[in-house]
């Protein structure tokens, strides 16, 4: 009875001692890549820009910039290696760069390494950049580590902001569906401050259109329901500001004479935040008349751009596919760009803040 | 000729029953099945649970009208003892491969996506002597590692919720979609899922009033269908079609998402917790080998123990990489689905026939 | 023989015999003649109660004259004396505090009184299993006061109690108690047969028996509990339970049991259900916390380092900046130091033991963050791992808790999470292994038996809990509740 406890035993002892020299990834032994940058160097290299922070005392992080360029993305990894100090592991990367130009180039073969990796979380932001994304990067000075920053800023522009929800996971899945089209944020450098400038739309892998952040809120109640959105109305009466916005958006699809018909209705409330005019309430349905017509108006026009460009990020045809059987894809991609889509709103003002 | 102590309960057929089932395949079923019939392939999974419902039936009829109660004693009977023993030599075999291909779909599991330059014989060396120790003495630990197997990753259950939050129902719309057939062919490949069960036969004198439990037994892989179409309906309304053809692993996907407050990547945990629901299924399989060949035999259980898990351990040497393995597994779903499907009803058959025949 | 020459050889024996005796170290022997003969009476100082003796015995052999002795004993006012032949058993009664008193040309001719000197301990307070509610009384080392307090409580006829020697050296008397017709037999013919096989030449404490008649010898984990308090006995006596009294030890051992009643301390039943279902709970789970949050650490810090969250991140790579070692072998040398700490404390006198508890816990901790040996996370992690294991009310168990803790670090360091899923998976089929007097010591989880939990990881209340453990297989399953309990 005893020899099978030893020898039990030393099965457990040898495979212990054989797989002991598998290299480990002791948390403060590596370099945790948290922002990732790449750019269009010559001759079709990738320019790649990594942030590793050192965490300090008391909470503070420092950040190191690494770059280097190389014919492949990873190859770049291989040549960061060689520059810093302890090894680049992708495990925390937070928020990836891609320039304009690689952006209107096609964007599936540098994102193809961060699909690969296992270690890269799947709610990884994306974004594009107008300025190289090195300058970015490196106009970021914070406290709190610029992977952070970035995280942050991206997480409550989407929870808050304009922006709708947008990660590798979503972005891959646009790519990869032939049904719809990607679309990411894009960001600019304003003085010496990274900024959210715009959404931008893709067409299978590349960029094609772009919107301003500040007219994203109409995109965003198309594209999905928001939960905490704002919207600004401007007037020769009066300006109006709503907040704490709340949108639900049903698609409705119908076949008319052959063609398919598509309507988006919306339906939005909130509260009102700012008024120039006199109290609220005596106006109140005229102004909820006001916006709702000035949305339908702004999503017209934002629509028919889609429609001239023959894109589709807000998904209409993958609705269509999933109510219709009759469904053809190449049937809906003719029509798509003579389809007539038409926009519903309707408003309603259900607070005033504290005054009337 | 088994005394009533060692005997268990009607009602742990159920986890026997599931815990054979559910297995390393949880993690990427869902990217096969859908070859056929996309976006509707979920119904090919119920369609399949139901195909083993009836075939569960089919070999209750036939050990409850049994002696013994076990596979080697039918084909005794049915086959006279040397055919018989050459058949459940090939039961044997089937078992073997089984586990091999658990084992090493696990083992390469790890090797993706935790450790990249893990040394898999030696990963082996760990597993092996915990696989003997709970198969070498009675059944009953082999039933409680399943009991427990079954009960402790059922809590995974609930991190189906994270992915839900990303959920676009025009993934899965619309419904019946595809022709029959289609989702037929697919059920046929997510058969490989359910496979299992078969182990009913080895240990089917070991349950207390065996012919009473039969509904623990359809319990048991109705739980297993219910958990196999939920998880396939969360991964269809996360993924969209085209990103699941060349996804491997989808539940490793849908577990990325998952942020609790002292835990991110749950990928990492999971694949641990799953290792409470793989082991029942190895555990299984090779006790029910070594049973057999003792039956069959009549070598020490102990031993043979020692000789299945040597022979396990020496096949992992010859097999590397994603291909062998898609080719083992392949092979086994093949295999399987043979023995399930035409081999189950026609041993019946033959069976019924036989006995009819005796009485006379 | 003749008379006289049978006559003549029994007083040739007597005098070899009292010729050995006085060369024992203590033997007094006093002579004492008379016109029929000569009595001898003789005894061991060390073991008699001389108060007894000079009040009760002497006086009487000194007053009258005796034709025999069976005479003399109709005097002697203590019950259980002897009258025998046999001068072999001499020497071991006058061990164990007998008087014997020797008549020439009598039969029988010995009279042995017992007069043991009684030295023990008071009853006292429960050290261990000490409860804020409830009664503080515990067992000593003398088996008839602990028997005694066992009887106490249960005052009914059906209280089984047989006694067994064990040790071919000490003689260790051994008493197995149950309950006829709740208790299953099986259990005590199983306790009994394997007691009576002891091999052993010392019996010196009940955990020697715990040690030789468990199921496994080979596993860290005790199979019977042991308790020190007599309320506990009574109340799992009537569940069916045997008990296990070992003279010379205040530890009275109770099987079979399961592993779930090595958590739950005995006040649970004083407090109210609720309350006490929720202490049970945090004990579980301390329990859990304890064996699994080093081995975690060391998994997640040197594999894993995505799995933690980003606000997380910046502590743990902080505590960890100016340590030289890796996770591994700081937690090595932190479990290390905490066992130093508790041995050291175990073997020094009370005074100094609590300083040298706090120097170590404090400075030491301290000092060693400071100095860059340990990261302070892991610090604390390691305090609170081990006071978690000290929660088990079961002394035995909360050091194997700790011990267990020891192979998992070392799988968790090659292997991560993984090697950890394994080692509990080992653990656990180990413990689906183990029995407890032959019976499934996992129980009520596996096998499965519903109705056991209302008593295992929550206790509900007295009045839902009318059925006694399936584990046990008592005789009769339902509590007598308000009726005749022998029907």
């Amino acid at each position: 009875m005893n020899l099978k406890y030893i020898v039990a035993f030393g099965l457990v002892i040898t495979s212990l001692l054989i797989n002991v020299s598998m290299p480990s990834k002791v948390i403060d032994k590596i370099n945790m890549i948290t922002v990732s940058g790449y750019d269009k160097a010559e001759q079709n290299r990738i320019k790649e820009t990594v942030v590793a922070p050192t965490y300090l005392e008391q909470g503070t992080v420092e950040d190191h910039v690494y770059t280097t360029s190389a014919d492949t993305v990873y190859g770049n990894r291989v040549k960061l290696n060689s520059k810093a100090s302890e090894q680049l592991l992708n495990g925390k990367l937070r928020v990836a760069f891609y320039s304009e130009e690689l952006a209107k180039q096609g964007l599936k073969t540098p994102i193809e390494f961060l699909t690969r990796d296992t270690s890269i979380d799947s709610n990884l932001f994306l974004a594009i950049t107008k300025v190289p994304a090195v300058e970015l990067i490196n106009t970021v000075k914070t406290k709190k580590g610029k992977g952070v920053y970035f995280e942050d800023l991206f997480e409550h522009n989407i929870i808050h902001g304009n922006l709708p929800d947008v990660s590798l996971k979503t972005f891959e899945d646009s790519l990869k569906g032939e049904t719809s089209d990607p679309f990411l944020p894009m960001f600019g450098i304003e003085g010496e401050t990274a900024k959210l400038e715009s959404l931008a739309f893709f067409k299978d892998d590349r960029l094609v259109d772009t919107l301003p952040i500040t007219q994203a809120d109409v995109f965003k109640m198309l594209y999905e329901n928001v939960g905490d959105g704002t919207y600004q109305y401007k007037s020769d009466d009066y300006n109006i500001s709503v907040e704490n916005m709340e949108s639900t958006r049903k698609i409705t699809a119908e076949k008319k004479n052959g063609s398919p018909e598509m309507t988006l209705d919306v339906r939005m409330t909130g509260v009102v935040r700012e008024y120039t005019g006199e109290q609220v309430m005596d106006q109140k349905s005229k102004i909820e008349t006001d916006i709702a017509q000035d949305f339908t108006e702004k999503a017209n026009r934002i629509i028919k751009s889609f429609q001239e460009l023959n894109i589709d990020p807000l998904k209409l045809e993958d609705f269509f596919k999933s109510k219709h059987r009759s469904y053809n894809q190449d049937q809906f991609k003719e029509d798509y760009s003579d389809m007539t889509i038409k926009v519903k709103a309707d408003m309603r003002l259900t607070g005033t803040g504290t005054r009337r | 000729m088994l005394s009533l102590k060692d005997k268990v309960t009607g009602l742990m057929v159920f986890f026997l029953i599931t815990a054979s089932q559910v297995g390393v395949g949880v993690l990427g079923f869902q990217s096969i099945i859908n070859k056929y019939a996309g976006n509707d392939a979920w119904l090919s999974v119920i369609v399949a649970g139901l195909m083993v419902n009836v075939l569960i039936w089919v070999m209750y009829r036939m050990l409850k009208n049994d002696e013994t109660g076990d596979i080697i004693s039918i084909h005794n009977v049915t086959y006279g003892n040397w055919l018989g023993a050459f058949f459940t030599i090939l039961f044997v075999l089937y078992l073997v491969l089984l586990a091999i291909v658990v084992l090493q779909t696990y083992a390469e599991i790890i090797q993706v996506w935790m450790f990249p330059h893990l040394n898999i014989w030696a990963f082996l060396l760990l597993l092996l002597p915990l696989i003997y120790y709970t198969i070498s003495d009675q059944f009953r630990i082999v039933v409680g590692v399943c009991f427990l197997g079954v009960v402790y990753p059922a809590s995974l259950i609930f991190t189906m919720i994270f992915p839900l939050q990303y959920a676009d129902m025009n993934h899965i719309m619309p419904v019946m979609d595809h022709t029959l057939i289609e989702i037929v062919q697919s059920s046929k490949l997510a058969i490989f899922s359910f496979m299992g069960f078969s182990t009913l036969l080895v240990y089917y004198p070991f349950i207390r009033e065996a012919d009473k439990s039969q509904k623990y037994a359809h319990y048991g892989n109705f739980y297993t269908t219910i958990l196999y179409v939920l998880l396939c309906v969360v991964t269809f309304l996360y993924y969209n079609q085209s990103e699941l053809t060349d996804v491997i692993w989808p539940t490793l996907g849908l577990w990325k998402i998952i942020e609790l407050p002292f835990m991110e990547r749950f990928e990492y945990f999971g694949i641990a917790t799953l290792f409470f629901s793989t082991l029942p299924n190895v555990v299984l399989y090779l006790w029910a080998a070594t049973r057999v060949v003792h039956r069959t035999f009549g070598f020490a259980h102990k031993r043979i123990a020692l000789i299945l898990l040597g022979i396990v351990f020496i096949v992992s040497f010859f097999i590397e990489g994603r291909e062998e393995i898609n080719f083992l597994n392949d092979t086994a779903a093949q295999i399987g689905f043979v023995f399930l499907f035409i081999y189950i009803p026609l041993l019946f058959v033959l069976n019924y026939i036989k006995r009819k025949v005796q009485k006379k | 023989m003749t008379k006289k020459a049978s006559q003549k050889k029994a007083e040739r024996d007597f005098d070899r015999l009292l010729k050995k005796l006085k060369t024992k170290d203590g033997f007094m022997h006093y002579q004492h003649d008379h016109p029929q003969g000569t009595m001898h009476l003789g005894y061991l100082k060390t073991a008699v109660d001389p108060e007894k003796l000079e009040k009760y015995i002497l006086p009487r052999m000194q007053e009258y004259i005796y034709n025999d002795l069976s005479e003399l004993n109709q005097f002697i006012p203590f019950t259980k004396t002897e009258l025998t032949n046999d001068s072999s058993q001499i020497q071991e009664k006058l061990v164990n505090g007998f008087v014997f008193i020797y008549m020439a040309n009598t039969r029988p001719s010995f009279l042995l009184i017992p007069l043991p000197l009684d030295e023990k301990r008071q009853v006292a307070i429960p050290e261990i299993e000490f409860s804020v509610v409830g009664p503080k009384e515990a067992f000593v080392e003398d088996i008839d006061t602990n028997l005694n307090l066992i009887r106490k409580r249960l005052t009914i006829p059906e209280l089984h109690v047989r006694k067994l020697k064990v040790g071919t050296i000490t003689k260790t008397e051994v008493a197995v108690l149950s309950i006829d017709g709740i208790s299953d037999e099986e259990n005590v013919n199983t306790a009994i047969q394997r007691i009576e096989g002891v091999d052993i030449d010392q019996v010196i404490d009940s955990s020697y028996i715990q040690q030789t008649i468990a199921d496994n010898k080979n596993s860290p984990f005790p199979q019977l509990l042991d308790t020190e308090r007599p309320d506990r006995i009574a109340a799992v006596l009537a569940e069916g339970k045997i008990a296990i009294v070992v003279d010379g030890s205040p530890h009275v051992l109770i099987g079979p049991t399961t592993l779930i009643e090595f958590f739950s301390a005995f006040e649970d039943y004083f407090l109210n259900w609720m309350t006490a279902s929720a202490f049970r709970m945090i004990r579980i789970v301390a329990v859990f916390f304890s064996i699994l949050i080093t081995p975690m650490y060391v998994a997640v810090l040197t594999h894993h380092f995505e799995i933690v969250p980003q606000a997380l991140l910046t502590t743990l790579i902080n505590s960890r900046a100016q340590v030289p070692f890796p996770p591994i072998m700081e937690a090595i040398l932190l479990e290390f130091t905490i066992e130093l700490l508790r041995e050291a404390g175990a073997r020094l006198p009370t005074k100094i033991g609590q300083t040298i508890g706090i120097v170590g816990g404090i400075v030491v901790g301290t000092a060693a963050v400071d100095a860059g040996m340990t990261s302070n996370v892991l610090l604390i992690l390691i305090a609170l791992a081990a006071l978690g294991s000290f929660t088990t009310p079961v002394y035995k168990m909360g050091n194997t808790i700790r011990l267990i803790r020891f192979p998992l670090l070392l799988i968790s360091h090659v292997y991560g999470m993984i090697g950890l899923a394994v080692a509990i998976a080992f653990i656990m089929v180990h413990l689906l292994r183990l029995t407890s007097l032959g019976r499934p010591f996992f129980e009520p989880i596996y096998p499965f038996r519903p109705a056991d939990f209302k008593d295992a990881l929550i206790r509900l209340p007295f009045d839902k809990q009318k059925k006694r453990p399936f584990q046990v297989r008592p005789d009769k399953v339902n509590r007598p509740v308000g009726k005749d309990h022998t029907k």
